[in-house]
């Protein structure tokens, strides 16, 4: 302070001085709110990397699994974290593939918006998927599968089996539910709701994108671009059948691709090649002969959420109505799901209480370590 | 704890209902900022320049916050301006709509303080240097420049006000516009924001008069007229917010309402749903308690009544911001999933701890703006210390 503000502050009365001071406070509160906000996370961020790297270390944390020298698991995993990939940006070296390339690889149109000039582009395909529902069992084989095909993590699903029941007790003589008050028989009936994203031919997500991060490819698939999404969970938002979601590891909007590498290659979607009962078929809706189509034209199909007028790609076949709505707990008397949201009111009503998962991937483990396996 | 992502997640947490809370502060001070210079008003003279200063930190304060919900923050600058998608996507369109309101909030900066800045460019130091490079070498002051400054203020609170309401108007929009989401999309949407973000407005802008004039000013106090007026439009805003909010509510009564608007309605804000409290609060001690209040005219005209009011009328408007954000993304999209359930972590992007920072940047801004360029008038400006 040099002496000429020194003396004015000195010649300054009481009420100018308490002013002054009231400033000063005010003006570092709300500082150091700002400032604290910025440097606790990065600090927070910092010391949960120490604490991981030290466990690992001392090969005492929960991060640890017990495997042999060969690199077998041995034991159960102790900690739920997901072992995906450390950096998901696209290296090959990583089994992990370069997906601009992936994406469009024979360079068709791609649209953002005005959908219905598809129509008109002459396209050679126009990918759909059949859930024949008489057939589904309900066994999440193709949850795993897809799983697996495209390392989906933990906590979040690409696609999803719902088995819901409906139903009631009944009092029975003979029945296998035996309570004081007498024994009981279910009268209950079991129906399965695969989900997927539907492909809708106007994507509702697709036109909300700020960034055209998202996209329709000339055969109906809708693909996002991780390198150019924001992550704003706009698109998350405006999917009807809340098929969206955000990727932990990635950082960035996810959705089912249809499997995209896999149809490039002349393949069927992982879901569809894993199905037991062969409910799930995919196809070319252009070919007549095709057996989707076949499908669709002999049988009465039923898509989800037609009001919403998406036209979703995704027809099923022997689907009950009242179980396809979100608001339906009038008409469905028990109901549970193998992929049921942990952070819903009805997962607090059967007892649980989400502790699952919590997803921070450090590591990638299927890189081949140094010394190890050599 | 509840953390992570699951089947389906409430994607848009705190920041996103700090971010219509903040943007409504925006366009309600600037209306008040615009009510002196555009309709000539007298009574608010005093307090444009602090509106404008309140509502430019905001401004910037308020395109913060989806940033920081963004999970890559770091791309969204670019991809926002070089390949947005206009005018399909509604955060397309809003990029543009808060540029345009960032650049003509720029000029309104520039007339409003020319004079003083012309003034402060004589004063040694930082602020003099800093006033200097404001007045971009326009010194002139003579009556005719000054009487053309406020013709071009004129002009510019005019193209203003109407680009207030089409800003928050359009946050409105984006909710509004998303279809899949039954208690969201509804036209009274970009209204109700509208009037809402009208009264956060002036309770925020009556709040800092109160606060500023009585403790932080040197030369004006708190103005019993201009307080009553004040008080007399928050009145007449919160009745209009009442209106819209009866006819949302009648919209929801399951004989006039869609059922998945029912069924949403009922499961998030009827009795034994996770917002009822909230909304209870956002309309009784919000609205209806304040309304009341401000019916006499000796509790318009206290200024202790006045900070009570505003700081109610504010927690109210942000109780309306939660509810309207975070409520409807309870309702699950999937079938048979029921309700989900939402919990704000403390720390993490979306974290309790960023909506407070993101306060806190708001804060910051209005003071230092509120140091550089001066938030009152300058009518009794005592000693300025002359370098000659």
């Amino acid at each position: 302070m040099d002496g000429y503000s020194k003396k004015v502050k000195e010649s300054m009365p009481v009420e100018d001085k308490r002013r002054g001071f009231l400033k000063a406070v005010t003006l570092a509160a709300g500082g150091f709110l700002a400032i604290g906000t910025i440097f606790g996370k990065a600090y927070r961020a910092l010391a949960e990397d120490k604490t991981i790297i030290k466990e690992r270390e001392s090969g005492s944390g929960g991060y640890s699994t017990p495997a042999t020298d060969t690199g077998q698991i041995t034991g159960p995993i102790k900690d739920h974290r997901w072992m995906g990939w450390m950096n998901p940006s696209f290296d090959v070296n990583d089994d992990w593939n370069d997906w601009r390339k992936i994406e469009n690889p024979e360079n068709l149109p791609i649209w953002h918006d005005s959908f219905h000039q598809i129509k008109g582009s002459r396209p050679k395909h126009k990918w759909a998927m059949v859930m024949d529902l008489r057939r589904c069992v309900g066994c999440q084989a193709c949850v795993v599968a897809c799983k697996s095909e495209n390392k989906v993590p933990l906590g979040v699903f690409r696609t999803v089996v719902q088995v819901q029941e409906s139903g009631h007790m009944e009092k029975d003589d003979a029945g296998i539910v035996i309570t004081e008050n007498g024994n009981y028989a279910p009268n209950v009936k079991k129906s399965m709701l695969p989900l997927m994203c539907n492909h809708c031919e106007i994507p509702a997500c697709v036109a909300a994108c700020p960034v055209k991060a998202t996209f329709k490819r000339q055969d109906g698939v809708v693909l996002i671009d991780y390198q150019k999404c924001i992550g704003c969970g706009t698109c998350i938002q405006a999917c009807p059948y809340g098929m969206r979601f955000f990727n932990p590891v990635q950082k960035t909007a996810d959705k089912c691709t249809l499997c995209v590498h896999r149809i490039n290659a002349g393949l069927a979607p992982a879901c569809v090649t894993s199905c037991v009962g062969r409910a799930r078929i995919f196809g070319d809706l252009l070919d007549p002969k095709s057996e989707v189509s076949r499908l669709v034209a002999a049988n009465p199909a039923s898509r989800l959420k037609i009001r919403e007028g998406t036209n979703p790609q995704v027809y099923y076949i022997d689907l009950n109505g009242n179980l396809a709505e979100p608001s339906n707990s009038g008409d469905v008397k028990v109901m549970y799901t193998y992929a049921m949201g942990f952070n819903t009111a009805s997962y607090e009503k059967l007892g649980g209480k989400a502790l699952l998962p919590v997803v921070e991937e450090q590591e990638n483990p299927y890189k081949a370590k140094a010394g190890r396996n050599e | 704890m509840l953390s992570g992502e699951f089947l389906e997640t409430p994607a848009w947490g705190l920041p996103i209902v700090i971010y219509p809370f903040l943007s409504g502060l925006v366009a309600g001070s600037f209306i008040i900022a615009s009510l002196s210079h555009a309709f000539h008003m007298k009574k608010f003279e005093p307090l444009a320049k602090l509106a404008a200063i309140v509502s430019f930190a905001m401004l910037l304060t308020a395109a913060l916050a989806p940033l920081f919900d963004a999970l890559q923050p770091s791309r969204a600058i670019w991809e926002l301006y070089v390949r947005d998608h206009f005018p399909y996507s509604p955060l397309g369109v809003f990029i543009v709509v808060w540029s345009a309101y960032v650049a003509l909030m720029l000029f309104e900066l520039f007339y409003v303080f020319r004079t003083s800045n012309v003034e402060r460019s004589r004063q040694v130091g930082f602020r003099g240097r800093v006033a200097k490079f404001f007045t971009f070498g326009k010194t002139d002051l003579s009556e005719e420049a000054i009487k053309r400054d406020k013709k071009a203020l004129t002009v510019i609170s005019s193209i203003g006000i109407a680009l207030a309401f089409i800003f928050h108007g359009y946050v409105g929009f984006l909710f509004g516009a998303i279809k899949a989401r039954p208690l969201w999309s509804n036209p009274l949407i970009p209204p109700v924001f509208i009037v809402s973000a009208i009264v956060s407005g002036i309770a925020l802008v009556m709040l800092l008069y109160i606060l500023g004039f009585t403790f932080y000013s040197r030369k004006n106090t708190v103005n019993p007229g201009t307080l009553s007026e004040l008080s007399k439009y928050l009145l007449i805003a919160i009745v209009a917010d009442l209106f819209f909010n009866f006819i949302e509510w009648l919209y929801t009564v399951r004989a006039y309402a869609p059922g998945d608007v029912y069924e949403g309605w009922k499961m998030v804000f009827g009795s034994g749903g996770p917002l009822r409290a909230n909304y209870i609060y956002q309309l009784l001690f919000g609205l209806l308690l304040p309304a009341v209040l401000l019916l006499s005219g000796r509790v318009r005209q206290s200024k202790g009544w006045g900070v009570l009011i505003s700081i109610l009328v504010l927690t109210g408007v942000y109780e309306m911001r939660y509810d309207a954000v975070i409520g409807p993304q309870l309702q699950s999209k999937i079938p048979a999933q029921g309700l989900l359930v939402f919990h704000p972590s403390w720390a993490g992007y979306n974290g309790i701890l960023t909506g407070a920072g993101l306060f806190g940047i708001a804060v910051v801004l209005i003071f230092v703006l509120g140091y550089l360029f001066g938030w009152e008038d300058d009518q009794a400006e005592p000693n300025i210390i002359n370098e000659n």
